[in-house]
């Protein structure tokens, strides 16, 4: 493997690019479980979808249009809810395929043949470029310096909105930022596992993390870790069995999960039967 | 002189097209404890809300400290319902207090000072959880929990103190453990606490205000047995200086 590794450019692409998702996922992820904004990130996800449709209508790079579209839309939607109070989940359940009908009139739109979407549904890890790359990067960086600079007030706007609010933080900014960075770790997560597939990746290694009961930081860099892990065992699944990348890293991770979770089991179930 | 804490005038207010609070007036002075009452839905929460600026009033005004209360919150430690707090967060007992020396903070790149360490162990040993400091707050009682609220809203080093129902889910002796600690706290604070322990509370505050959709009485704490059925609809085993009135007798005659 290692010397297919040196040989061919596309695997060095694919495992930096594993590693750049890593610290998206483990960062944002992490910020989404503790706030249990799992399905509003998949309402974001999926209206990135919108933006890409609009990306080829303009013939423009998709994933730029996609991740205007994607900011945009966690602003309204984070806008709309803080004004209006309509449930949480009735306007997920209206914005999630709103994106997606969205995306589909654009790509109807498009003069020409209709493009292939898959790879930005489903993701596509091994036809990552090097321009895909320093996208990602970028991006990367901007969600590192925003939560280690707001980490503080991230950890207070996170474990009691109101409390802060009574304390005069800026709760908004806090809300807001954390909106922002959801869509950006939407579209750094697009080219590994796709837009259908990016909760998966999101929940499971903070939600792993979380059982060894750290605090916030350290749960973020055990996510960071297990990520890259799960997209690498992906990634190296897809390429022995020939099978899709995206779909590789999802089954295998949402599977140890499972069986995590099953040996936890079994171990409170001896422990206690000792007594 | 008295200073006014807290000025509440004419407020209504209430949540989408409901109105929970009606023409509220309710003056309090520095100094005081008092405590608030009511039935369930009657309006505590929300009225504690409004001083803090969290809601806005529909109508009145809403004074804290002399200032619109977004001004001034900084300055008020809250304690909310216990059952509001998220206790599977990650977070230690430390951090949880430490996030009362946030107030007016930077947004980015905040650093605590030394200072801020050194109130904080204050709050911790004044409430007795210095030994809690490092537990997750998920590995933590439910009376202890209401002991790191108080401490983190000490934290804050506040001069008035908004606590939602702090004794719930307390023990008989936990509860008169903690009131007697906010006894003491009066000394240095203004204390605004909303309880349904009505038996105990004429033993410790020196007010009460009565609230259901509006305020019924704000005075010393005795009132009388039509107030309590005005009040909560019903005859409730309550205050009335010492002398509790039995509900189950009441009730009887009903059924
Ligand atoms: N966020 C909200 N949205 C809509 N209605 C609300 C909201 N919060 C409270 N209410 C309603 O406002 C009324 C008053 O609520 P509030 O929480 O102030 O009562 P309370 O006196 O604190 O009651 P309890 O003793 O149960 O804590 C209730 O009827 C409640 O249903
Ligand atoms: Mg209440």
């Amino acid at each position: 493997m290692i010397s297919l590794i040196a040989e061919y450019g596309f695997l060095q692409n694919a495992i930096i690019g594993t590693l750049l998702a890593s610290i998206a996922c483990g960062l944002l992820g992490t910020i989404i479980v503790e706030k249990k904004l799992v399905m509003m990130s998949g309402g974001i996800a999926h209206t990135a979808f919108g933006g890409i449709g609009l990306g080829y209508f303009l013939n423009i790079e998709p994933i730029y249009t996609a991740l205007g579209f994607s900011v945009f839309s966690a602003l309204s939607i984070a806008c709309i809810q803080r004004r209006s109070g309509v449930i949480n989940d009735v306007l997920i359940g209206m914005f999630w395929p709103l994106g997606m009908a969205l995306g589909i009139v654009f790509v109807s739109l498009t003069p020409g043949y209709p493009p292939d979407m898959t790879s930005y549904l489903f993701g596509d890890i091994l036809t990552i470029t090097k321009t895909d790359l320093i996208i990602m990067g970028g991006l990367d960086l901007i969600l590192i310096i925003t939560v280690t600079g707001i980490f503080k007030l991230l950890q207070a706007y996170l474990f009691d909105e109101e409390f802060s609010t009574a304390l005069g933080l800026p709760v908004v900014l806090a809300e807001t930022l954390t909106y922002i960075m959801i869509a950006i770790t939407v579209i750094v997560l697009i080219r590994v596992v796709g837009i259908i597939l990016v909760l998966a990746l999101l929940c499971v290694p903070p939600a792993l993390a979380r059982l060894f009961k750290p605090n916030l930081a350290v749960i973020m860099g055990l996510a960071i870790v297990l990520s890259a892990f799960f997209c690498l065992a992906g990634l190296g699944l897809s390429y022995e069995y020939n099978i899709a990348s995206g779909a590789a890293i999802v089954i295998f991770s949402v599977f140890v999960y499972a069986v995590f979770q099953l040996l936890r089991y079994l171990r409170s179930l001896f422990f206690r039967s000792n007594f | 002189m008295t200073e006014e804490m807290v000025e509440i005038q004419n407020v209504t207010a209430g949540y989408g097209q409901t109105a929970v609070l009606d023409n509220v007036n309710l003056l309090i002075e520095k100094g005081s404890f008092t405590g608030i009452i009511g039935p369930n839905g009657g309006g505590k929460t929300t009225l504690l809300k409004l001083m803090l600026g969290l809601i806005k009033p529909w109508k009145g005004q809403v004074k804290l400290l002399g200032y619109n209360p977004r001004k001034k919150r900084h300055c008020v430690g809250y304690v909310p319902q216990a059952s509001t707090i998220n206790m599977q967060f990650p977070i230690s007992i430390r951090q949880v207090v430490l996030s009362g020396r946030l107030a007016g903070m930077k947004p980015f790149w905040h650093h605590y000072r030394h200072s801020d360490l050194k109130i904080v162990d204050q709050c911790l040993s004044r409430l007795d959880i210095l030994d809690l400091a490092e537990r997750q707050i998920g590995q933590i009682s439910r009376g202890q929990l209401q002991r790191v609220l108080i401490a983190r809203a000490l934290a804050v080093q506040p001069a008035m103190l908004l606590l939602d129902e702090p004794t719930n889910g307390l023990d008989a002796s936990a509860s008169s453990h903690l009131y007697e600690l906010l006894q003491k706290l009066n000394d240095e604070m203004t204390i605004i606490m909303v309880t349904h322990d009505t038996l105990a509370i004429s033993a410790y505050v020196k007010d009460i205000a009565c609230i259901n959709r509006s305020l019924y009485y704000h005075g010393e704490p005795n009132i009388s047995q039509e107030l309590v059925l005005e009040l909560y609809g019903c005859p409730v085993d309550l205050i009335a200086h010492g002398v509790p009135h039995r509900v189950l007798e009441e009730h009887g005659g009903i059924e």
